[in-house]
């Protein structure tokens, strides 16, 4: 009751300030105060993003009248409960806020308001974390520790100011080791260990001098590329904070000097390649375009001037006619020339078009082309769902944001900063005074702007709240759908949640509507036209001015403001576009399959496969298999069975080389010798061990292309056999085109069908050892017997290794080993695992107890 | 014509005036622009002094120019917030007369976008694009008459521009735009096969098969290639078109001017004076042509929206019907989807009180056959009767009161487990509830997530396909009405799923049920065995005859009989 009343309270006032009453105050350290408040307004249900903070408004101590804001970071917010807590900092000499802070008890309030663009947000899969600060920043370092993975490697570097700080509790991570440094500008920069910190990902904050000198040491002295930092200054040494100011991220901060910090070790001696990055692969990427950009810019710099050249031969023009020197004479080449000029612009901008396309059709080609040549050489287990996600991001999406930078962005920037420049430079040169005034339409848009901006941070952080609400209502409401017209449900929720996000964007623009038309007005050809004429009159009739210096004016000067703010919209796709070549350069930087030593070719004959002592994990520390031994003797058929997640599915990759073995190696037997799969071959390698899973792919293409995909040469007579062989045979006959019929335009197989014909492309492939994976789960009934004797015929005399899910499919299996949380814990025939109490035999019993 | 479709119908009427202050502002606009005439004639001249009145007209055009251009932000602001609320009611009502069977995952897409993505664009630009782009279209041809009075040659030039610079900026952005989507089409089949290259790699490389040369994938790369040098084509005149129009207006235009001039019919100031206002003539189409991209983007938005709004919805009666005994009847029902026939003529009996089985190889329409009784779509010739009655005769809840409904692809929505049961019968016991989730295994999957609120992800994706399966049983179970409808899942199926299903059947045991089956234990429990191929019963009757006939439905039997025992090696 009282927070709702409360809540519509602030509303009714029209505020975005939320109160918040302490509950309780405790001293964590000497220097250290937390302090837990209690703020339903704010933390009312909506997420709050890691490390986000709020403007705390503390009270001036002399003047109870005025307010400072600070910065504070939110810990531990709990929305059921509406608590959130801050950690306090209780510095000498202190300020407004940790003066609060130390004096206030349960019952005291302030006001804050929500804050939350201070997210966390590092890129995909760095090597490791490396987050510093003092003791203020302590509480975004636990917030971040809090929602690391537990396997990532993460390094904590933290300044100690008082005596007492180095027992402030640091959030436990079992990935993180924690190291303190004592006081001082330079302590945080002297304290970055030197060692390859190539991919890793910095997160800093702490007193502004020490930041920046921070960033800098990262960055020149560690490799860091900037992109790769991120960087806050959360206080000033000797001042304090004035308002609005606290964030202090500025972004032109990298050329203050510095002076390189004594390092516990030089950092030269350590590395002998220099570190690299991920995300340098985009710059990379745009280097090869720079200077072709750069020459397009210069091109269109002079079409924009050749453009505007017109313009002043008209007030050149205007003004002959009003000193009466006007003749048919005097005027024809005056049109010629503006003739001329225009052709020539235009003429121009071909070439430069058609030039940019040249190079953009060239970039893209090559673009795909290495993306193609990568996709061929990552390893296998690359290929999951989310990395294909990042394949489409890299080849729909991003190159089209590139395509889009290099034919129009670029162009578009600079016209639209050389046209008003030129412009504003001509009329000073025409009349200053005048010149100067068109500014003045500028200052009233950017002030009424900012204005009308004030408090639209919160405002925009709720409508995004609203936007993602209004987002999942719809999604659910039609997702639902179904189920609610089969249930008689209704369609409340959506309509609440829409009519809501309607009542919200009318509350929050209709007041503004007025205010944002004066700021648009005030920047329209309309407003310069008045001004210059006003002004204009004014200078002339007082003398000031010739009437035929405002021609240029009102030639040229109305679209001043129109053509100025245009610019700012220019930059956004080229920042897209930068973020797209950091996107697809992270693609191919992604580490390949090691076939350095990959040479090796066989000799034909029956093989074995020997695990042995493998282990592996897809990241340090977090084993998926360990302590694997297992060997599939020539022409046997070996079980893999255990509960889901034991890592069946990821063991029978491995002898694909779809991961390499972090630990112990798998071979080949053949006979006598054994050869590790590593040095064999990849092409001889793919050919030797066949894939049979039960998601089929098939290639666009026809029916005979899919089944001699990897014998193109096979001859009709070979193809038919496979085909009879896999009972899939009769279904081609019957389509339109036969043989030649096109998958998926003349042709639908049904998921049965399409098994048995990659069923029939494995024994074109005929590889002495074959996993199947998943393949006696079959995705059609209809035709379960049908697959069933494919897979029959498949199987013949090779090396078997089957990933089973049911049971009694491999009752006759030469060897069948259980597995569990990543070991073999049982291996043995069926009579043999029946025999001994252990997994299997729960397993097989569970199996019975259920369908009985 | 798309303004007044997507607004309201109350609002409406409030076009017209809409419309008439937005040619009372163009005509302020001109007025501004046109007193520049005098005013410079009168400053360029020996008594600069005679500017100060027209100075005053000036100003007070483009004051009172601003204070009507603020009021029609404001009521566009009106409209805009009218056409979002109404909308949004429109989409919704609309979108739960749509048939069920229209959801497909594409449709789902298209819907979500219209209901949460188009409706807040379409506002957005009401309010910052309507007015300006308006005025901007406007005011050419406000300036252009106006300068019929001031020096009628001069206007019918301009006159004649206007249209042609307008023609100019569509035709050019159709050009854009259609090289921009020939450049996608382009890239997108690149992308498309580097996809597919990526996905396939498995297979491509156990073919040995790395290298995109002579592939299809390496074929789109060059098409590729290709295609973006030949969009050149539209997209030179595209963006060249407008521009070069412009220039030719201006230097036509000032040479008309020249000409006066030459000839004596004008002086020098005004012939100066009117050279600005050929230049303050051009200005609105570069502000439309700069809106021109963000004005097409509202203009798919509400295309979007507005197809959303044209899918026909499904009649309803006006009067509901009684249900009598529960039966199924089908009478020589034939259905098309998107013109391919699914189901040829197809009649049988499903009695009251008996459980019928349809069996029948994939593809053959037995689902077709369970959806069209729940109506997820209408049959295209023929009726289906539910207890007596056409299905269409019956309002849709009546309809579904009579059924209990478990379906192949299951629709659970994102929400806890328990919700997605509890839906059948809101007003079920604690006991009735879990009773019906436990008997259908469900528990264990709530065991498995960790308690019956655990989410079920978007769609379910946090359960398999079988698991959703035991969900939609459990919501059977609990809703309990006299029609069972259930289409045995054929993947993921899994001991638990199977348990499921056999204990729906025995608890359905004397209500009248409809399975489409595929395990031999659900078609053995069948009374009555309907054999379904190529949307047709090719065979009906009891097991055991059905066996002896040895016809379509024997050898499935013995088949499937076979694969059920199998074992590898
Ligand atoms: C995004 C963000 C999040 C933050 N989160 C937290 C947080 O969770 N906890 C927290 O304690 N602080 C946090 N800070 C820092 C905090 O906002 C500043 O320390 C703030 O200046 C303190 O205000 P004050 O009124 O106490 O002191 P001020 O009035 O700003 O300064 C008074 C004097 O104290 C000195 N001083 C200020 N801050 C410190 C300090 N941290 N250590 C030593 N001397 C100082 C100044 O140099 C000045 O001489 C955060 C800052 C930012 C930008």
């Amino acid at each position: 009751m009282g927070a709702r009343f409360q809540r519509t309270m602030m509303k009714a006032l029209g505020a975005t300030d939320h109160v918040m009453t302490v509950i309780s105050a405790t001293n964590l350290t000497l220097g250290f105060r937390r302090i837990r408040f209690s703020a339903p307004t704010m933390i009312d249900g909506r997420e709050t993003p890691t490390a986000s903070y709020v403007r705390l408004w503390a009270p001036d101590p002399e003047d109870p009248a005025k307010v400072h804001q600070r910065g504070y970071t939110l810990v531990d917010p709990d929305a059921a409960t509406g608590e959130v807590s801050f950690d306090f900092v209780l510095h000498e000499p202190m300020g407004p806020a940790s003066a609060w802070a130390a004096a206030a008890k349960p019952g005291d309030t302030i006001n804050a308001s929500y804050y939350m663009f201070q997210k966390f947000e590092p890129p995909e899969n760095p090597e490791g974390y490396l987050l510093m600060g003092d003791p203020a920043a302590i509480p975004a370092i636990n917030g971040i520790l809090s929602v690391l993975p537990s396997e990532v490697a993460v390094i904590v570097i933290l300044q100690a100011q008082l005596p007492g700080d180095r027992d402030i509790p640091v959030t436990f991570h079992p990935g993180a080791q924690v190291f303190w440094t004592g006081d001082g500008t330079g302590a945080l920069a002297a304290a970055v260990p030197a060692r390859d910190w190539s991919n890793w990902y910095a997160w800093v904050a702490a007193e502004h001098a020490a930041i920046k000198e921070l960033r800098a040491t990262l960055n020149r002295v560690h490799g860091f590329p900037l992109a790769d930092i991120r960087h806050t200054a959360y206080w000033m040494r000797g001042k304090a904070m004035r308002l609005r100011k606290e964030t202090g991220r500025d972004e032109t901060e990298t050329t203050a000097p510095v002076t390189a910090p004594a390092l516990p070790q030089p950092a030269e001696t350590l590395q002998k390649t220099p570190p690299r990055w991920r995300s340098q692969g985009g710059q990379e990427l745009l280097a090869s375009l720079r200077w072709k950009l750069r020459a397009a810019g210069v091109l269109q710099a002079v079409i924009s001037l050749m453009q505007l050249a017109p313009l002043v031969l008209l007030a050149e023009l205007g003004r002959r006619l009003l000193a009466g020197e006007a003749n048919s004479e005097t005027l024809t080449p005056l049109i010629f020339w503006t003739l001329g000029l225009f052709g020539g612009a235009a003429l121009l901008s071909t070439v430069l078009m058609v030039w940019l396309h040249a190079v953009d059709a060239r970039f893209g080609h090559d673009l795909r082309r290495s993306v193609v040549a990568k996709l061929a050489r990552l390893p296998l287990g690359w290929f999951t769902d989310r990395n294909a996600a990042s394949v489409h991001q890299a080849v729909q999406e991003d190159a089209g944001r590139l395509h889009y930078m290099v034919t129009h962005a670029v162009p578009d920037v600079v016209a639209g900063i050389v046209t008003p420049l030129a412009v504003i430079t001509y009329l000073f040169t025409v009349d200053a005074a005048l010149a100067g005034l068109l500014f003045l339409p500028l200052l009233a848009f950017v002030g009424l702007f900012a204005h009308m901006m004030r408090g639209v941070a919160d405002k925009l952080v709720e409508y995004a709240d609203w936007t993602k609400r209004a987002n999942a209502a719809a999604s659910a409401f039609i997702e639902a759908l179904p189920v609610v017209r089969v249930f008689g449900g209704n369609a409340d929720a959506v309509r609440k949640v829409l009519n809501g996000q309607a009542a919200f964007l009318n509350g929050w623009q209709r007041p503004m509507a007025g205010r944002k038309v004066a700021a648009q007005l005030a920047i329209q050809p309309p407003a310069f036209l008045l001004l210059i004429t006003a002004a204009g009159c004014w200078r002339i009739l007082s003398g000031a001015m010739l009437p035929a210096d405002l021609l240029p004016f009102l030639f040229l000067g109305t679209a001043f403001g129109t053509q100025i703010t245009a610019v700012m919209y220019g930059f956004v796709p080229m920042r897209e576009a930068r973020q797209a070549a950091n996107r697809i350069g992270t693609l191919l930087e992604a580490p390949e399959l090691d076939r350095s030593r990959s040479l090796r070719a066989l000799s034909p004959g029956s093989l074995g496969l020997r695990f042995q002592k493998v282990g592996f994990g897809y990241r340090p520390r977090k084993p998926v298999l360990q302590d694997i031994d297992l060997i599939l003797a020539p022409g046997t058929l070996t079980a893999l069975v255990g509960p889901s997640g034991a890592g069946k599915s990821t063991l029978a990759g491995l002898p694909g080389r779809f991961h390499d073995v972090t630990e112990g190696a798998i071979r080949l037997v053949a006979g006598e010798t054994e050869i590790d799969i590593r040095d064999i071959n990849p092409q001889v390698l793919q050919r030797t061990v066949g894939f049979v899973f039960q998601d089929v792919r098939l290639i666009k293409g026809t029916l005979r292309e899919n089944i001699a995909l990897s014998r193109p040469d096979a001859s009709q007579a070979e193809i038919e056999a496979a085909a009879c062989a896999a009972h899939i045979h009769q279904r081609i006959t019957e389509a339109p085109r036969g043989y030649d019929s096109i998958v998926g335009e003349d042709i639908q197989l049904s998921g049965g069908e399409a098994q048995r014909l990659s069923i029939a492309r494995a024994l074109i492939a005929d590889p002495p050892i074959l996993v199947l994976d998943e393949a006696t789960a079959f995705a059609d009934p209809e035709s379960e017997h049908l697959v069933q004797q494919a897979l029959g015929a498949l199987i013949g005399k090779r090396t078997v290794l089957v990933v089973a899910h049911r049971l009694h499919t491999v009752v006759h299996a030469d060897r069948i080993a259980v597995m569990d949380r990543g070991r073999i814990v049982q291996q043995g025939t069926h009579a043999a695992l029946m025999a001994e109490p252990g997994l299997y035999r729960d397993l097989w019993q569970a199996g019975e107890r259920k369908t009985s | 014509m798309i303004v007044s479709a997507l607004l309201p119908p109350e609002a409406r009427p409030r076009l017209t005036p809409f419309a008439v202050f937005v040619v009372v502002a163009a005509v302020l606009r001109a007025t501004s622009a046109l007193s520049l005439v005098p005013l410079l004639g009168a400053l360029f001249s020996r008594e600069p002094q005679g500017a100060v009145p027209w100075l005053g007209l000036l100003a007070a055009s483009v004051a009172a120019g601003w204070m009507l251009e603020r009021f029609l932000v404001i009521r566009a602001f009106d409209l805009g917030f009218a056409m979002m609320t109404s909308m949004n009611k429109r989409l919704v009502d609309h979108l739960l007369a749509l048939p069920i069977g229209w959801f497909a995952a594409e449709q789902q897409a298209l819907a979500k976008r219209a209901l949460a993505g188009a409706v807040p664009e379409l506002f957005a630009s009401s309010v910052n694009l309507a007015t300006q782009a308006s005025i901007a279209l406007t005011l050419p041809f406000t300036l252009a008459i106006g300068l019929l009075f001031v020096a009628w040659p001069l206007g019918v030039a301009a006159l004649a521009a206007a249209p042609l610079l307008l023609g100019a900026l569509l035709l050019g952005g159709r050009l854009m735009r259609k090289a921009e989507a020939d450049f996608a089409a382009a890239s997108s089949e690149a992308a498309a096969r580097t996809e597919e290259f990526a996905r396939s790699q498995l297979l491509l490389r156990a073919a040995g098969r790395t290298d995109a040369e002579g592939t299809p994938l390496g074929a789109a790369l060059d098409a590729q290639k290709s295609k973006g040098l030949r969009v050149l084509w539209f997209t030179l005149p595209g963006t060249l078109l407008f521009s070069l129009a412009m220039q030719v207006s201006l230097v036509a235009m000032v040479t008309v001017l020249a000409l006066l001039y030459i000839d004596g019919a004008m002086d020098a100031a005004r012939t100066v004076a009117l050279i600005v206002v050929v230049l303050r003539f051009l200005e609105p189409l570069n502000t439309l042509s700069e809106l021109f991209p963000a004005l097409e983007s509202t203009r798919a938005a509400a295309g979007r929206t507005l197809a959303l709004l044209d899918v026909p919805a499904q009649p309803v009666p006006k009067q509901d019907s009684r249900p009598g005994t529960p039966d199924v009847q089908f009478l020589n029902v034939h259905f098309n989807a998107n013109g391919t026939p699914i189901l040829n003529g197809v009649t049988f009996t499903v009695p009251a009180g008996k459980t019928t089985a349809l069996v029948g190889p994939s593809g053959s329409g037995k689902s077709t056959i369970l959806s069209l009784i729940a109506r997820l779509h209408d049959v295209s010739e023929g009726e289906i009767r539910v207890a007596g009655r056409d299905v269409r005769a019956y309002t849709p809840a009546t309809l579904m009161n009579q059924l209990s409904i478990v379906f192949q692809n299951v629709q659970l929505f994102e929400g806890g487990i328990a919700e997605n049961i509890r839906l059948a019968r809101p007003d079920a016991s604690e006991a009735e509830w879990y009773e019906a989730a436990a008997a259908a295994q469900v528990d264990e999957i709530a065991e498995r997530l960790g308690g019956w609120e655990s989410p079920v992800g978007e769609g379910g994706n946090n359960l398999s396909g079988g698991e959703r399966q035991r969900v939609s049983i459990a919501r059977a179970l609990l809703k309990n009405a006299p029609i069972l409808l259930l289409d045995e899942a054929t993947s993921g199926l899994d001991t638990l799923n199977e348990v499921a299903v056999a204990t729906a059947l025995a608890r359905f045991g004397h209500h009248t049920t409809l399975v489409v089956a595929h395990r031999i234990e659900t078609i053995a429990r069948a009374d009555h065995i309907l054999f379904v191929e190529g949307g047709r019963i090719v065979e009906a009757g009891k097991r055991d005859d059905l066996i002896a006939a040895e016809g379509r439905f024997a050898t499935y039997w013995n088949s499937r009989r076979q694969a059920k025992d199998w074992a590898l090696v």
